[in-house]
């Protein structure tokens, strides 16, 4: 990674931005996905807090195809609230690909993603100081109010246990959307075009100096990730999509069932060789059966290895594509039409 | 103080359109509230001489701009500079896909071809689809105002600076148009090129406004690092951005759609003071597509404010807006966006004047 967020024409921080640059472009993004009586409050918050914490700045709203007229509320903020962008997606995505598009579109030296009605907008504030300690990925971590049950907890360490053996990497689990990512992070998430896409397993994947922030959780109407099975089966998914292992194993079982077939076959040879009293059959049916399935297996032994390769290299085709994009057109108070 | 012919506004139109004047009437001035000819929008913009690749989605407006720079061209050689190799990029969420591009540039006969590797792998991929070089130069605003000062005194036409005009006024003859210092200046027919100025002097006098949209327009200068000098380069079409050599000042200016304009405004008041220096954002976007911009360094920003036709906001044409005897006999406005158009409305004033029709199509509004 040769990109860096410094250029000579910034300098370093002396002031009370907490950025590490002040002239750094602070950049925080959300997906607006019907929550049309929420983003007001959300903007105001933000469009308050952002010139406290950095000089340049700006927010980015992906519209996943609200149809509340939520984007049109954010369009009349619009007029009022500076580096206000909002993009909207043409057809509706989940809610990692609409994240995925506001980590592409954001503008920002330093990226901090929320969701509107999840996230306390005041964490931001503490993620940027942690980020002008030089940490390029800076998460936050609810302080749960119920701990875990032991069975999951201990489910938990199992499948992270897992997980590193068959990714290679630790994947924390169980955190939420918001975080702050330097530019060479996002840049780096950005460049990862897989169409099954889970923020936190990304963020883990691409690597950085990462930090925890904790914060207090607030009342939410929606659950954390979901129930348990529900993020059994998005691990699940996640190791699917991202190894071959598992159909390395199927590999490896094939060859195995034809390396035994083989030993059948010899037996059977064996068998004809020493015994006199063979059932009438039993040689031509057992050398039949033994030979189709030695083929068998060694064609699926094949099967599997290319279709593991072809994971690997899968063309990558784009994710979503954007149907417009408008910004900020500050008017003047008394904007009366002259029309001739 | 009397002239036959007078030009309100010592832009780049009103000193071509006095110097056409002289031709016709004997006593020609134009009047400039600046220090200098040439000194606001016709030189604080990106000096691009317009060849239409800009404009692939508009067949006409592209032909003609290609028509406009070669006669600009040739009026004005020593005042365009070719020096810089024009890169045109595709963004991969452009309007157009590179080949639309590439077969627009054929039908309209402007010169395009692949850039080198070298010149390609300057942009990201993942967000650049494709990179041609571009036959499209700059002007010197520098140059181009000292030829024009030039051809202004071998003409014969007087140039009033440090000149404001507080209102026109109906005459029984022509107008009167009085000065800020309180002086009144008979003519026999006056013109406003007052660009961006010119619905604010209309409210004045007391005369109708003419359907514009102003932008206070923020250009970043920028000192580009090594691996950019002598490009220029257009990432097109879209919110996005160019970064073009500025001779006048030996820097480059760096324009963003989405940032650029600063604050939008329709009436004929003064224009407002700029909210604040963007090109940090701009920066950091352009960055993004062209990462060897992030070590260039802003030198500052020309601030200034543009006029729009409000028809042709919707679309590229942005033809002249020129409105013979406005609201008064004798009083005619002429509002133009680029500078290699001044043409159109040069042979519009002198069909008019000679009686003769104009040999070319105008893209003039009347």
């Amino acid at each position: 990674m040769t990109q860096q967020p410094l250029g000579p024409h910034t300098r370093q921080a002396d002031g009370p931005t907490g950025l590490p640059l002040a002239d750094a472009v602070l950049s925080v993004a959300t997906v607006l996905d019907n929550q049309r009586p929420e983003v007001e409050r959300f903007v105001h918050e933000v469009a308050e807090l952002l010139p406290r914490l950095a000089r340049y700045h700006e927010m980015l709203l992906i519209d996943n195809c609200s149809t509340d007229g939520a984007a049109l509320a954010v369009q009349a903020l619009q007029a009022t609230v500076p580096n206000l962008r909002l993009l909207r997606l043409s057809r509706r995505c989940n809610l990692e690909t609409a994240f995925a598009a506001a980590i592409d579109h954001s503008i920002g030296d330093y990226v901090v993603l929320l969701e509107i009605d999840r996230d306390p907008v005041a964490v931001i504030a503490d993620m940027v100081a942690q980020a002008g300690h030089g940490y390029d990925v800076v998460i936050a971590e609810r302080n749960e109010r119920s701990p875990a049950g032991g069975l999951t907890r201990g489910l938990k360490r199992v499948a992270d246990a897992i997980t590193y053996r068959v990714v290679g990497y630790r994947v924390p689990t169980g955190a939420s959307y918001l975080r702050l990512l330097s530019r060479r992070a996002a840049n780096a998430i950005a460049r990862i075009r897989s169409k099954r896409r889970y923020l936190e397993y990304l963020n883990a994947m691409v690597g950085f100096r990462q930090i925890r922030v904790p914060y207090d959780s607030v009342p939410v109407s929606r659950a954390d990730h979901g129930p348990l099975l529900a993020r059994f089966f998005r691990w699940l998914d996640f190791l699917l999509s991202n190894s071959a292992l598992p159909l390395r194993g199927a590999t490896m079982v094939a060859l195995l069932a034809s390396l035994i077939n083989m030993v059948y076959l010899g037996y059977v040879v064996a068998v004809t060789i020493v015994k006199r009293q063979i059932a009438e059959g039993w040689i031509s049916t057992s050398l039949m059966t033994g030979t189709m399935f030695l083929l068998l297996f060694l064609v699926l032994t094949i099967l599997s290895e290319y279709v593991a390769r072809l994971t690997e290299e899968v063309q990558e085709r784009p994710l979503y594509f954007v149907e417009f994009e408008s910004s900020s057109a500050i008017t003047p108070a008394t904007a009366d039409l002259n029309i001739v | 103080m009397t002239y036959d012919f007078l030009v309100v506004g010592g832009g780049f139109y009103g000193c071509r359109i006095a110097l056409l004047a002289r031709r016709y009437f004997d006593r020609v001035a134009v009047v400039e509230a600046g220090d200098r000819l040439m000194g606001r929008a016709s030189y604080a913009n990106q000096a691009r001489v317009h060849r239409g690749y800009h404009y692939p989605r508009s067949y006409l407006t592209a032909s003609r701009s290609l028509q406009g720079s070669q006669r600009f061209a040739a009026a004005f050689p020593a005042c365009v500079d070719g020096t810089a190799q024009h890169l045109y990029a595709i963004a991969r969420e452009s309007l157009v896909t590179p080949t639309q591009f590439e077969r627009f540039c054929g039908w309209v006969g402007a010169p395009l071809r692949p850039a080198a590797s070298a010149q390609a792998a300057l942009f990201t991929p993942a967000l650049v689809e494709a990179v041609y070089v571009a036959d499209e130069p700059v002007f010197n605003a520098e140059a181009l105002r000292l030829a024009t000062q030039q051809e202004l005194v071998d003409a014969g036409v007087d140039v009033l600076l440090h000149t404001t005009v507080a209102a026109i006024e109906p005459a029984a003859v022509g107008v009167t148009v009085a000065l800020g210092d309180g002086r009144h200046v008979a003519a026999g027919e006056a013109m406003l090129c007052t660009y961006a100025g010119t619905n604010e002097l209309l409210e004045r006098s007391g005369l109708p406004v003419l359907p514009l949209k102003h932008e206070l327009a923020e250009m970043a200068l920028l000192q580009l690092a090594s691996p950019l000098d002598g490009l220029a380069v257009t990432v097109m079409d879209g919110p996005f951005f160019s970064t073009l050599p500025f001779p006048a000042l030996g820097l480059h200016t760096l324009s963003h759609v989405r940032y650029t304009p600063q604050l939008v405004w329709h009436d004929g008041r003064p224009a407002p003071a700029s909210p604040g220096s963007q090109a940090a954002l701009m920066l950091a976007d352009a960055a993004r597509y062209l990462p060897a911009l992030r070590d260039s360094r802003v030198q500052g920003s020309l601030v200034e404010v543009k006029a729009v036709l409000r028809e042709s906001e919707v679309n590229d044409g942005r033809p002249i807006l020129f409105r013979r005897d406005h609201g008064l006999p004798g009083l005619h406005v002429a509002v133009g966006a680029k500078i290699d158009n001044v043409f159109d409305i040069l042979e519009a004033l002198e069909a008019h004047w000679t009686g003769v029709a104009p040999s070319t199509v105008v893209g003039a509004t009347a």
